[in-house]
């Protein structure tokens, strides 16, 4: 009796805790702060500062860092005010790339929307080319050949890094940046 | 200033190291100073530099936590600068000057990071505090600040550090100055030590012959060589003034041989002097005796005028005489004279009978007034003052009278002569006691005199230590006053002696100041009536002598009964020769008879007190003063006829 009423009692607790678990994952999927929207934004323009292109990337030593925001990024406004900033002499330049041929036209910072998810698989051999920065916000973005993926973490919002894709796009990631990623990847399962 | 003293009798060789000391004191410290200063400056700097550093490092490393505003990696960074211990604490300012992160080394005294980065300047001190602001940026673009601040204490401990160190090195730089300086020093102090060890013992052995060594050429043996030269000529002048002393010790044994010898030979010329006076004398004496004998016989007129001359000139020279006499004779031995008591009546009496007839001669009236005081002096010679100042009022006073007064003046008595003479200028009464000195020159051959009276007499004054002062009013008279000293008992039982006031002498001189006194007597030579065969008693052994006195005496109408000596005269009354009225008789006898003893052996002889007076030709004043001890009185040789005419008539009366 007592056993089964301890029975009851777990699947109560068990069941409530799913709950509360399903309904916090739920709130915190759908409706993004301001304030974390401005942290994305700092974040993909504090990517611009950390990682060295080299000279091969631009055309000229005062060409543009093109910022190339690709699928539905809910935080673009406020990227969009960094235009036109300077990061040492080059300009900071957000623009919005729907389609594959305005991704090929050049991008240095690619940033992939949580809708293009379900692109990806297909997408990294279409734009497979050196100089890119992707940045991503998904889980197992890093590791499916992204190279930043920014996420939140129960306090406060974090970024991983795959510094083998960066190497392999020919980009130079500043080393307090790495001190700074939460996980730093390897993609050692191929 | 108490040390200042102190130091100025310190040995100069620790004078010499105190200022060594000082100076390397003052030089170390000044240099240390300026290094610890300089030091501190460059410590500062490096502190500032390596902390200038260390915040860049911090900025660089913290640019990517500051971007992605992770405060766990930006503490982690800044806690990193604890390795520096002099850190106190370090801040992470975002782009907005907010506080992002920070350190703060526990127990630090100081506060920590505010919470807003207020200064714009990249360095900023206060208190014990350095503080760096570098900006953490990245690509051109301002990401934040960083300070970081360090405490002072590197550079305190390195100026401790500093200060300990300077002072051992001062020790030893003391101590090698002191080992190397002390030989130096030495050559300095040392010439002067011993050129003061060489002073002392010439001024302790007084030996002039030492000398100094001078060691160098420098100043302190420009100085031993000086001193040696000084010593030199000191030595020189010395050698010179011993030379000069013996020779006035030499000198001064001659001069007091020739003193010896002209002492002796002053002495006999004084004895040749005082017989030849005498010896003059008498001769003189007779002559003024024959000339007034003459004079009684001779009627013819022009004869009587050529024998008044003759007399005149006589006188004359009896007077000159007995001045010179007096100067020469006073000169010598007027100090030798001793004082005693003498009663002033007696001793002016005496004097009055004879000048009482000089006055007379002149038409003057003399007039004396003498109390009986007794005073302390020497008769001889105030008698012989006196006998000036009276002889010269008379001389110089042509009309009118003189008038000698006695008054008291506290233990003095005051003698005063006055005179209605023509008086003496005020310029001249200064000199009037100068040798040879007259108030008018003619007098000289008017009045007779050689102007030696007054400076005698002057003499006198001074050597007997009495006062003699003269007041004068020309066309008036004049008055000398002689203050001699009082007999001491005199000087107490003197209330009841009368002071009478002495008139003027231009008042008419009445009769009764003079005739006061018994023993004053007025006598005029005209008034006298002639004797009748009054028998005088003459004692003299000069021949000459006795035979003028006798013609004179028996002119004058005495019988006159002459003796050489004693023995003669007691024969002669021994065999009955009548008695005489009157005794005189030479002083000085042969064998060495005295006047007195004469006297006495004729009144034993006539078993009476006849009446007897001394007259003498003695030239010396101890001579004089044993003839009036004898207690009679006596007449100078040559003896003018008038003043014999008047003693005789004083005892006659």
């Amino acid at each position: 009796m007592r056993a089964l009423a301890g029975r009851i009692v777990f699947k109560a607790v068990s069941i409530f805790c799913v709950a509360v678990w399903a309904a916090s994952s739920a709130f915190a999927k759908e409706p993004k702060s301001e304030a974390e929207k401005q942290v994305r934004a700092q974040f993909v323009y504090n990517f611009a500062n950390f990682v060295e292109w080299p000279d091969d990337a631009f055309e000229k030593d005062d060409s543009p860092i093109k910022v190339c925001l690709f699928g539905n990024v809910f935080f673009a406004p406020y990227l969009y005010s960094f235009n036109g900033s300077l990061i040492g002499n080059r300009v900071l330049n957000v623009t919005k790339a729907d389609s594959m041929d305005q991704i090929r036209a050049g991008c240095h910072i690619l940033y992939v929307g949580e809708d293009e998810r379900v692109r990806l698989p297909t997408f990294w051999g279409q734009i497979r080319y050196i100089y890119v920065l992707s940045i991503g916000e998904r889980t197992g973005f890093a590791d499916k050949g992204g190279i930043v993926n920014i996420l939140r973490t129960r306090d406060r919002v974090q970024f991983d890094v795959n510094i083998e894709n960066a190497l392999i796009n020919g980009l130079f990631l500043d080393s307090d940046l790495l001190a700074l990623a939460r996980v730093i990847k390897r993609n050692t399962q191929k | 200033m108490l040390s200042l003293s102190r130091y100025r009798d310190l040995p100069i060789q620790r004078k010499l190291s105190i200022i060594v000391v000082i100076g390397i004191l003052s030089a170390i410290v000044v240099t240390v100073a300026n290094f610890i200063s300089f030091d501190r400056d460059n410590v500062k700097r490096d502190l500032i530099e390596e902390m200038r550093v260390l915040a860049r490092i911090t900025a660089a490393r913290s640019a990517v936590a500051v971007a992605f505003g992770d405060r766990a990696n930006a503490l982690e960074n800044i806690s990193a600068l604890a390795l520096r211990s002099t850190i106190q604490y370090a801040c992470i300012y975002d782009q907005q000057h907010k506080l992002f992160a920070q350190y703060r080394r526990k127990n630090s005294v100081f506060s920590g990071c505010d919470s807003a980065l207020l200064t714009g300047h990249n360095l900023v001190q206060h208190d014990n505090l350095l503080a760096v602001v570098e900006p953490i940026q990245r690509k051109g673009q301002r990401l934040g600040d960083v300070l970081v601040a360090s405490d002072l204490s590197p550079i305190a401990e390195r100026t401790r550090k500093w200060i300990s160190t300077s002072f051992f090195v001062t020790l030893a730089a003391l101590l090698v100055a002191y080992l190397t300086t002390r030989r130096l020093q030495r050559s300095v102090v040392q010439p002067i030590v011993d050129l003061s060890h060489v002073m002392d013992r010439v001024r302790s052995s007084n030996d002039l012959s030492l000398r100094a060594r001078a060691k160098g050429h420098d100043e302190v043996g420009a100085l031993v060589n000086s001193f040696n030269d000084m010593l030199r000529i000191v030595e020189n002048h010395n050698r010179d003034l011993e030379m000069l002393y013996r020779e006035l010790v030499e000198k001064s044994a001659e001069a007091e041989a020739t003193a010896a010898s002209l002492e002796v030979r002053n002495q006999h010329i004084k004895d040749v002097f005082g017989s030849a006076a005498h010896d003059l004398r008498q001769p003189l004496q007779a002559m003024a005796i024959f000339a007034d004998s003459l004079f009684r016989k001779v009627t013819d007129p022009e004869q009587l005028s050529t024998l008044d001359k003759l007399k005149k000139a006589m006188e004359n020279l009896s007077g000159l005489f007995n001045e010179i006499l007096d100067a020469s004779r006073y000169e010598f031995d007027s100090q030798a004279a001793a004082s005693q008591t003498i009663g002033v009546k007696d001793l002016l009496s005496r004097m009055f009978l004879e000048f009482e007839a000089l006055a007379e001669q002149k038409q003057l009236k003399l007039r004396f007034y003498t109390p009986d005081y007794k005073v302390r002096v020497n008769g001889a010679l105030l008698e012989r003052i006196i006998r000036n100042l009276l002889s010269n009022a008379i001389r110089y006073t042509d009309r009118g009278g003189v008038l000698l007064g006695c008054r008291r003046r506290g233990q003095y008595l005051q003698i005063e002569v006055w005179d209605t003479g023509r008086g003496i200028p005020a310029k001249k009464q200064a000199d009037i006691f100068s040798k040879f000195v007259q108030v008018d020159d003619a007098d000289r051959t008017e009045r007779g005199g050689f102007g030696l009276g007054l400076a005698i007499v002057k003499q006198f004054v001074d050597n007997l230590g009495y006062d003699l002062s003269v007041e004068s009013v020309v066309g008036r008279g004049t008055v000398f006053r002689l203050r001699v000293p009082l007999a001491s008992d005199e000087t107490h039982a003197s209330a009841n002696a009368a002071e009478a006031l002495l008139h003027a002498p231009d008042a008419p001189v009445s009769t009764q100041v003079a005739s006061k006194s018994g023993a004053i007597h007025q006598t005029r030579l005209d008034s006298l009536e002639p004797p009748n065969e009054t028998r005088i008693l003459l004692i003299d052994d000069t021949l000459e002598v006795r035979q003028a006195l006798k013609m004179t005496l028996e002119n004058w109408g005495f019988a006159v009964d002459d003796f050489v000596d004693i023995e003669s005269m007691q024969a002669f009354y021994y065999n009955g020769g009548p008695a005489p009225a009157l005794i005189i008789s030479d002083f000085q006898l042969a064998d060495n008879i005295t006047g007195d003893q004469a006297i006495a052996a004729a009144r034993r002889q006539l078993h009476s007190d006849v009446p007897a007076f001394i007259v003498s030709g003695a030239e010396t004043e101890a001579l004089w003063q044993s003839i009036s001890a004898t207690g009679f009185m006596a007449l100078h040789k040559p003896v003018k006829p008038a003043r014999l005419r008047a003693m005789i008539n004083h005892f006659l009366r």
